[in-house]
């Protein structure tokens, strides 16, 4: 598979080794020279050094050849460009781009960006899963916008703890989508019965988040 | 109508007394203090600082979601490209017009339905009139 980057952050130093040992080809295009040069002393002729927001460069880098395109500079509206060109001047059928405003996780969707890596919201979901009686942890924005993936562990003292999943009463299109016990993950069913420390993995409007949340944890 | 326009520079500075006399109201959202400081003197204008003006809480601020007209004047056409889609796709934003200097960028922007304006454009049209003038 043909792999083409544009942005060498740390992320994408170690992606495109990744990528390198699983045997694929890979190409950076870089915009900083040092890191450029960094680039290719270490891992040899891997990297093209220029604009990946520059139609000539993406050109000149394969772009119509890519089967996967990663925008992994630091800028938002960078990478929603970078995906934009090569989408619709290359065809590329495979775009990836890393954000960071968790708010525009919906409009790249919409844009047509097939994969959008949220840092700052990961990174807070890890940071949220340390913090004793946690909250409920916001896993991803799913493409419908306004929905979201969520994961809520259920308390000891929940009024839910001992319940049939097929008697909770639920907010409206929120889904409960996989339970995740001491045992190990098992798909819910009307008749699965809550226990304490479940892990209950649901899909949830934003808006009713904090009554799912309610419902779930409530003493 | 109401006007919100992103970034501060001479173009925005030179487009709002005009705006303002057409009697519309504009609001200026940019991260140039200085800039923003001069279009404020202009009577009824509202400008408002914005250290990161990528962020939807920011254009919700300058009441992206009111405004009839939304014009992308900031320097970076990165920038300007993606608010203009946020106000045309996520706010539904009825006129917006998006400045970009790049003629690749220009071409693709046109080409994905926004209003693109940019000195390539305009000197092309100016030299083919002449021309044909």
């Amino acid at each position: 598979m043909f792999a083409l980057i544009v942005g060498c952050s740390e992320i994408g130093y170690h992606l495109t080794k990744a990528l390198m040992a699983a045997g694929h080809e890979v190409l950076v295009v870089e915009k900083d020279r040092d890191r450029y040069r960094l680039l290719t002393e270490e891992l040899g002729g891997v990297a093209l050094h220029g604009d990946g927001t520059d139609e000539q460069i993406l050109r000149e880098a394969g772009a119509a050849r890519a089967e996967v395109f990663f925008a992994l500079t630091g800028r938002d509206e960078t990478n929603l460009v970078a995906c934009q060109l090569t989408k619709h001047v290359f065809n590329t059928p495979r775009t990836l781009a890393l954000i960071r405003d968790p708010k525009n996780e919906s409009v790249f969707h919409f844009l047509g960006v097939d994969v959008v890596v949220n840092s700052v919201q990961l990174l807070l979901a890890y940071l949220e899963e340390g913090i004793p009686g946690r909250p409920m942890v916001h896993l991803r924005d799913l493409p419908e916008p306004g929905t979201a993936l969520v994961s809520v562990s259920i308390p000891g003292d929940s009024a839910i703890v001992g319940r049939r999943l097929g008697d909770l009463e639920l907010p409206p299109h929120s889904l409960i989508c996989l339970v995740i016990k001491r045992g190990g993950p098992q798909l819910p069913s009307n008749t699965l019965v809550v226990e304490a420390e479940d892990e209950l993995v649901a899909v949830a409007m934003t808006e009713d988040q904090q009554l799912l949340y309610d419902i779930l944890t409530g003493v | 109508m109401r006007v919100l326009i992103l970034g501060c520079g001479r173009l925005t500075q030179s487009l709002v007394p005009g705006l303002v006399q057409a009697g519309h109201q504009v609001t200026v959202l940019s991260g140039e203090r200085d800039c923003l400081e001069n279009v404020a003197e202009n009577p009824g204008v509202d400008v408002l600082f914005v250290p990161a003006p990528t962020l939807q809480d920011y254009l919700r601020q300058g009441g992206v979601d009111r405004s009839n007209v939304f014009l992308a004047l900031s320097e970076d056409d990165h920038l300007n490209a993606l608010c203009s889609q946020i106000a045309k796709h996520i706010f539904g934003v009825r006129k917006v017009v998006c400045l970009l200097e790049r003629p690749h960028l220009q071409l693709l922007y046109s080409s994905l339905g926004l209003d693109v304006v940019g000195y390539f454009i305009g000197l092309t049209q100016d030299i083919q009139q002449a021309i044909e003038g």
